[in-house]
């Protein structure tokens, strides 16, 4: 209760410092309660290729490229706004945490989930992805074809992740995965051979994987989940229906496929689903592989 | 890894290039980069005078280490190139401005885009922190950004006072910007020359029932030199689709890997590979660069023809006649941090070598790619001082 009226006085507060410029309209960026008027505080998680990758001098970064990063940029132009002002968030957690943040917005390949909106707000979706199995080169023939041969194998998954989640609910209940509390670390894991197969966002690991292709075994293919990324803004944020607003923008003109086909060289909805168990079929989705209730 | 050293002749080391050039190459980083460097030395100067007589003495002596080594890429691992100068500046600058045109006639080249500026350069307690343009990270190009990071790595370690590099970017450490390298602790050669992958495993064959017919194309395969008579069979695999692919590329047919109508005619009437220049008596490789193939030869007679694929065009192979000078069963390359399995290694950075994708066009650094299997066979064939000969046109 303290939190929800200590953001209802920040957007108070906001609003009176706006006031002035309010009869303009959302077109003019120049009366939104921004961190800096202006310009767009984004918050980043560097990095995740393809998405986020740059550089980092203290907090501020000073280079930047990637969807998200593009995403940000066009988000903020369509707001009124002169450009953004990229700052990192040191961990995933917290992007999510609620709280003040240090930023107007985060763009950090989080998916939208009723738990997480508990704590902070989502934009409307910018992206759909199911989650994705990459294994290691050279794992043993014949490989992995189901669910179930996956749950024999070494597995591993990035902390507090949706793919996380997708191990105890949709393999296998007893699996003990290794889970890693760095992406980076994970990937490495996997590309020395101390795991059989990652389980994360088929759009990071198709990314990976078109990359550095010698590094990896086979993308296996795709669980479904239909989890839908949205940014993140600090809960109850005045900023949000402007933000919803450059968002829905950017989809409806085309905007958004162009970034996204410029970042995103391989369509993870080309993946097979992988079925359940072996002999199911891997391109058909098996029954029972309708998107699970996210954490 | 150790670095392959390929002694540069210092008289073209200077002239700047003008205009438009293929190659990738630097320009304008000395100017820029040298005063800051200079400053350093001066402040660290000033602030020991204990260590000033020494300094004086390494700065006045050129005899010891009078030349700096910068790296460059030949094939799939660094060279190094011999320049005039001993601080990390005049190294640095000396990278940046690229290899020489001899050098490069001889596909010695550098990843390092032309333009890219050094902003700054300091060095404490043996960790040099040197920090770039963007364009140092510019592409998405996993290998070239690979290959950049550890020519600059290596070629700062290389410098007397220097054990490690940070690398910045606008000021900024770099994340995500070198693919699987965290660039957030210094870099040291060393780090780079560790594999970091699990030890290659070469693919086997899946198991298929043998058939008649596949054997009768076999043997036809291995009468010509493009199989192995042991490999004959029955049964379809990788083995058997690059020996037709390499039968169509001696022949000069689609190269599909599928024994067609076309391909099936031609078998019947085609005749063994001959060598392409007449050489020394016992064993010597011939590459043919047009025809990607390459014949293992014993005493002027083929007796493997093997389907290959040589330095794609930005990457050329290099054309001559040289020997073999080293046998890797596992060569790591350091600028592409990948393992080169069954490496025979003829010139510089540049081998005959495993990998697991071999297409019917010249595709690699300016190595000569060989199918798993066929690898292994070169090289066993292989040893050390054996003629290589690497021609760009067999008709």
């Amino acid at each position: 209760m303290t939190r929800r009226l200590r953001s209802l006085a920040v957007v108070a507060l906001a609003a009176a410092a706006a006031a002035p410029a309010s009869t303009a309209g959302a077109q003019g960026g120049g009366d939104l309660p921004t961190r800096e008027p202006g310009l767009l505080t984004v918050g980043l998680n560097l990095p995740t290729p393809g998405f986020q990758v740059g550089s980092l001098a203290g907090t501020r970064i000073v280079y930047a490229r990637g969807l998200e990063v593009d995403l940000a940029r066009e988000v903020a132009r369509r707001m009124g706004l002169r450009g953004v002002r990229l700052v990192q968030q040191p961990t995933f957690a917290g992007v999510l945490s609620a709280g003040p943040k240090a930023w107007d917005v985060a763009f950090a390949q989080a998916t939208v989930t009723a738990g997480r909106k508990r704590a902070v707000s989502f934009s409307v979706p910018y992206l759909t992805t199911d989650e994705g199995v990459l294994l290691r080169r050279g794992l043993p023939r014949p490989g992995p074809t189901s669910l179930a041969d996956l749950a024999r194998l070494r597995l591993c998954v990035e902390r507090g992740t949706t793919g996380a989640a997708i191990v105890a609910r949709r393999i296998s209940a007893t699996a003990r995965p290794t889970r890693y509390r760095e992406q980076t670390n994970m990937l490495q894991a996997l590309q020395a051979g101390r795991c059989d197969a990652v389980i994360l966002d088929a759009t990071i690991l198709s990314i990976q994987q078109a990359a550095t292709p010698e590094r990896y075994g086979e993308l296996l293919g795709r669980i479904t989940t239909g989890q839908r990324y949205g940014a993140v803004l600090q809960r109850g944020s005045a900023l949000l229906p402007a933000v919803n607003r450059a968002l829905n923008a950017v989809r409806r003109d085309g905007t958004l496929d162009r970034i996204t086909a410029r970042w995103l060289t391989v369509t993870p909805r080309d993946l097979p689903v992988i079925p359940a168990t072996a002999g199911a079929g891997a391109v058909v989705p098996a029954p029972g592989t309708e998107p699970v209730p996210l954490p | 890894m150790r670095p392959l050293v390929v002694g540069a002749r210092a008289g073209a080391r200077r002239r700047p290039r003008r205009g438009p050039s293929a190659a990738p190459g630097a320009h304008g980083a000395g100017a820029r980069a040298a005063h800051p460097a200079r400053s350093v030395v001066f402040r660290a100067m000033r602030r020991s005078t204990a260590l000033l007589a020494c300094a004086a003495i390494a700065l006045a002596a050129p005899a010891i280490g009078s030349a700096a080594t910068v790296q460059f890429v030949q094939g799939e691992q660094l060279v190094t190139a011999e320049r005039p100068g001993t601080t990390l500046a005049q190294a640095m600058n000396a990278l940046m401005r690229g290899p020489t045109p001899a050098e490069r006639r001889r596909q010695i080249r550098t990843y390092i885009i032309r333009g890219t500026k050094i902003r700054s350069i300091s060095v404490d307690r043996g960790i040099a922190t040197i920090d770039f343009s963007t364009r140092l990270v510019r592409g998405e190009a996993a290998d070239v950004l690979l290959a950049r990071l550890a020519q600059v790595v290596g070629t700062a370690t290389r410098v007397r006072g220097v054990r490690s590099v940070r690398v910045q970017v606008l000021g900024g450490t770099p994340l995500g910007l070198f693919p699987g390298i965290d660039a957030r602790r210094p870099l040291t050669t060393r780090a780079l020359a560790t594999p970091d992958l699990a030890p290659p495993i070469s693919e086997t064959d899946p198991d298929v029932a043998p058939t008649t017919s596949v054997r009768g194309l076999q043997q036809r395969l291995a009468d010509l030199s493009y199989l192995a008579p042991h490999e004959v069979d029955g049964t379809p695999g990788p083995l058997t689709t690059a020996a037709v692919i390499a039968f169509q590329k001696w022949q000069g047919l689609q190269r599909d890997g599928i024994a067609g109508p076309a391909t099936l005619a031609a078998l019947q009437s085609a005749q063994r590979p001959s060598p392409i220049t007449s050489g020394p008596g016992g064993r010597r490789i011939e590459i043919l660069v047009d025809r990607q193939v390459v014949l293992m030869i014993e005493d002027n007679a083929v007796v493997r023809t093997i389907h290959a694929s040589t330095g794609a065009a930005a990457t050329p192979t290099t054309i001559g006649t040289f020997s073999v000078y080293g046998k890797f069963a596992r060569w790591w390359s350091v600028p592409f941090r990948q393992y080169l399995p069954w490496s025979v290694a003829f010139v510089g950075g540049i081998a005959l070598h495993e990998y697991p994708d071999v297409p019917v066009f010249p595709a690699s650094h300016g190595c000569v790619r060989l199918p798993a299997g066929e690898a292994k066979r070169v090289y066993d064939f292989s040893s050390v001082g054996m003629q290589v000969r690497v021609l760009g046109s067999s008709r």
